[in-house]
């Protein structure tokens, strides 16, 4: 046999099998998603219609909608994405374009990823001993918003670190070298580059805060109150807890069942509807910025 | 006077040393060229005139540098103020992701307010004196980063003379970009010589030869030889520069 | 304009200097020896500095530009032709000198009335109008005329030959030892202006080499042996 094919079969049969596993292995992915939102379908579909999203519950949550919990996680989860996304912004800032590479800069970021390590029934705890005890506020809405926006902070602070190094430093040397202040820079070429990458940032972990349990538990969430919050003092109904309660305590679980997947589907599909937002704004801010 | 002067300047990053003992003078209006091979310091001396060594850690220097007579290392001397007197473009060009107008506009809106009027003023002669003016007359609102790269580093060009800066200093303008921007560019230097000091690090010794007065000779953070450009390219003094520019090495 | 171009124009103003001294002196002769007044022929000798210090601009600018510019093609081409034409000049030059030196001490011992014989002034005329062609051809990149004039310099030799036969016509007869060298001495600088003409047409032939990059003669050939003494 000639050389060249000699050398050459093995390879070509290798690179095959390995690109047949890798898509097989993605495809299975998929499988699986489709699979798990399609069971959901299967399971709650049926309770979904413009009543369950936006009528309260009745006859001690056997029947009607979701609203209070829907209206009560949106509301608690803007509440924090807003602060969490101011004190993470800045600190991104900080950490990426004006410390000092020094120990102080190395002592900051081990203790962000520290936070990040930490499970989110411990951010719960710590909210409960600070917002609802210490500070007084009970269980409510602030003490819900806020421990959430500390939960979000590593991942804010990071996302911010990096859409902040992302921006060419060409452009931000090209700016110093123009005789433009640190400060200057920042605010006219570096912030509105990195628009695009912060603004995904804060959708996704929106989409991420949407589920978070632990933390609310000990801090707003209410088991049954079906009105609407009228102060920021007030605790209120949250979607994840809602499904918990649904499966684990209802009176009538073949009643509740289907609205308990009816729920999941509504936080699936919020999720969902928050990662697409997030990636065509990306999409277009990015072509905004770039021609 | 002298526009720029650089008296026994020795530079050191940390421990290693970038440049050994350097001096020389510059007459205002004229184009000095610095060349060299690679990492002989010629950038490192380039970025000294507007204090961009700042930002590498563990900069250091020792001697004096100076412009229009004044020492810019002084302590009383601002670094911010000091880079809107000094203009500079990069080897990339670095269009900023704004509309034309605005990336002319940038180093004059650092400022303090000025009137629209001057600024529109201001930003046509820019773009006039970098030959940029006809071919983006009727699109000043479009973004930068649709032109092209020869384009581009002539709004960068631009965007360095709208401040009308003292001293301009170009880093290797020319060479991301292909022959016929870069002849461009070449003659526009040779006009943009008549109101303002430039000094350009180049690697292409052909370059150094065609546009510059006089021309430096860097090798390992030594300053070799320094001369007007006609008698450095025809008879230089010092045995390593003639090794250089004839292409003789090891 | 490119900078090259701007040099090299700048190259072609000096070697139209370096030409024009030339042209004045030639043009002082040639009136010295219409008049017959021959002390005027040491003032070609007046021009010389000048002409020296032009010819050495010129020669710099040649080299600075081969060095700064690093020029190619027709470029190339032209700074050698300069070189070329200014080698060919020079010599011209030296030659003119030399002649109106001895012909200012020789010709006063013919006697006018033989002398007029001899159609000097036509030579001279024929050899600066030729002269003058060249030049112009290779200032204008004329190819066509720089070939033409060569193949069509007849004037000159015709010229030559007359003023040759009369020559030898009068050195027959019995003469005085001063009238004797004189007539050497005149005989002497007809076959000098004759290779004058020959150099100019060296200046057409670097024209052509600067415009269309080809050889037209061999150096042998533009002189043509027709100078055997």
């Amino acid at each position: 046999m000639p050389l060249h094919l000699q050398k050459r079969l093995p390879k070509r049969w290798g690179e095959a099998i390995l690109t047949f596993l890798v898509g097989a292995i993605s495809w299975s992915m998929l499988v699986a998603l489709a699979g798990v939102v399609g069971f959901l379908v299967y399971r709650g579909g049926k309770v979904l219609s413009w009543e369950f999203l936006t009528t309260p519950m009745r006859e001690g949550m056997q029947a009607g909608g979701i609203a209070p919990p829907l209206v009560g996680s949106l509301w608690v989860v803007t509440l924090a994405l807003l602060v969490g996304a101011l004190l993470g912004t800045a600190t991104g800032a900080y950490l990426s374009e004006f410390s000092p590479k020094g120990r102080l800069h190395r002592l900051i970021e081990l203790l962000v990823n520290t936070l990040a390590g930490i499970p989110s029934v411990v951010y719960g705890l710590f909210g409960l001993a600070l917002f609802v005890v210490a500070l007084g506020w009970g269980a409510s809405i602030l003490s819900g918003a806020l421990t959430l926006s500390l939960l979000s902070l590593p991942i804010l602070i990071r996302n911010a670190q990096e859409a902040f190094s992302g921006v060419s430093p060409d452009l931000k040397l090209a700016s110093i070298g123009m005789g433009a202040s640190p400060a200057q820079t920042f605010w006219r070429i570096t912030l509105r580059l990195a628009i695009p990458r912060l603004i995904t940032g804060y959708v996704l972990a929106m989409g991420r805060l949407l589920g978070e349990t632990a933390p609310i538990l000990f801090t707003v969430a209410a088991y049954y109150l079906p009105t609407y919050p009228q102060s920021p003092l007030e605790p209120t109904m949250m979607l994840p807890y809602h499904l918990y309660a649904l499966i684990t305590s209802g009176t009538n679980v073949a009643r509740t069942y289907p609205m308990a997947f009816g729920t999941a589907l509504v936080l699936v599909g919020i999720t969902l509807l928050l990662t697409t937002i997030a990636a065509i704004l990306r999409f277009r801010l990015k072509k905004q910025l770039h021609v | 006077m002298y526009k720029l002067q650089a008296q026994s300047v020795s530079v050191w990053y940390g421990t290693h040393q970038a440049l050994y003992d350097v001096s020389l003078a510059l007459e205002r209006n004229h184009i000095l060229a610095l060349i060299g091979p690679s990492g002989c310091g010629k950038s490192t001396f380039l970025r000294l005139f507007n204090r961009m060594n700042d930002f590498i850690p563990g900069f250091r220097l020792t001697g004096k540098v100076l412009i229009d007579g004044e020492d810019i290392y002084a302590p009383s001397v601002d670094a911010v103020l000091l880079r809107r007197r000094v203009g500079m473009v990069f080897q990339k060009p670095t269009p900023f992701p704004f509309s034309i107008y605005e990336n002319v506009a940038y180093g004059l809106r650092l400022q303090n307010r000025l009137p629209e009027k001057l600024i529109r003023e201001r930003v046509g002669q820019a773009l006039q004196q970098a030959a940029l003016w006809d071919e983006v007359k009727d699109k000043l609102k479009k973004p930068a980063l649709s032109l092209s790269g020869g384009q581009q580093q002539r709004l960068c060009i631009a965007r360095a003379l709208a401040v009308r800066p003292s001293l301009i200093l170009m880093d290797e303008p020319t060479s991301a970009l292909d022959p016929i921007s870069t002849a461009k560019i070449e003659e526009l230097l040779a006009d943009l010589k008549r109101a303002y000091t430039i000094v350009i690090v180049t690697h292409n010794m052909q370059q150094a030869a065609r546009i510059s007065d006089y021309t430096a000779f860097f090798k390992d953070g030594h300053l070799i030889e320094y001369g007007r450009t006609k008698d450095f390219f025809t008879n230089p003094q010092h045995p390593e520069t003639l090794r250089y520019i004839t292409g003789r090495f090891g | 304009m490119s900078l090259i171009e701007t040099e090299l124009l700048k190259l072609q103003a000096r070697a139209r200097q370096v030409v024009t001294i030339l042209q004045k002196r030639l043009e002082i002769f040639a009136e010295a020896v219409a008049a017959e007044d021959w002390p005027r022929l040491q003032e070609v000798r007046r021009y010389q500095a000048e002409a020296l210090a032009q010819d050495m601009r010129l020669d710099r600018r040649c080299a600075r530009i081969l060095a700064l510019h690093q020029p190619v093609a027709q470029d190339l081409r032209l700074v050698l032709a300069v070189l070329r034409m200014h080698f060919y000049l020079t010599e011209i030059s030296e030659r003119l000198e030399a002649l109106s030196e001895r012909l200012v001490i020789h010709l006063p011992h013919i006697p006018p009335e033989k002398l007029r014989r001899v159609p000097l002034s036509t030579l001279i005329n024929d050899v600066r109008q030729l002269l003058d062609s060249c030049l112009e051809a290779f200032f204008q990149a004329d190819s066509q005329r720089a070939k033409r004039i060569a193949e069509e310099d007849d004037a000159v030799d015709r010229s030559y030959e007359r003023c040759i036969q009369e020559i030898y016509t009068q050195v027959t007869a019995p003469l005085s030892y001063e009238e004797s060298q004189a007539w050497i001495e005149l005989a002497i600088a007809t076959k000098i202006f004759e290779r004058i003409a020959d150099y100019a047409i060296g200046i057409a032939d670097a024209s052509i080499y600067h415009t269309e990059g080809i050889y037209y003669w061999h150096r042998s050939q533009a002189f043509r042996g027709k100078s055997n003494p």
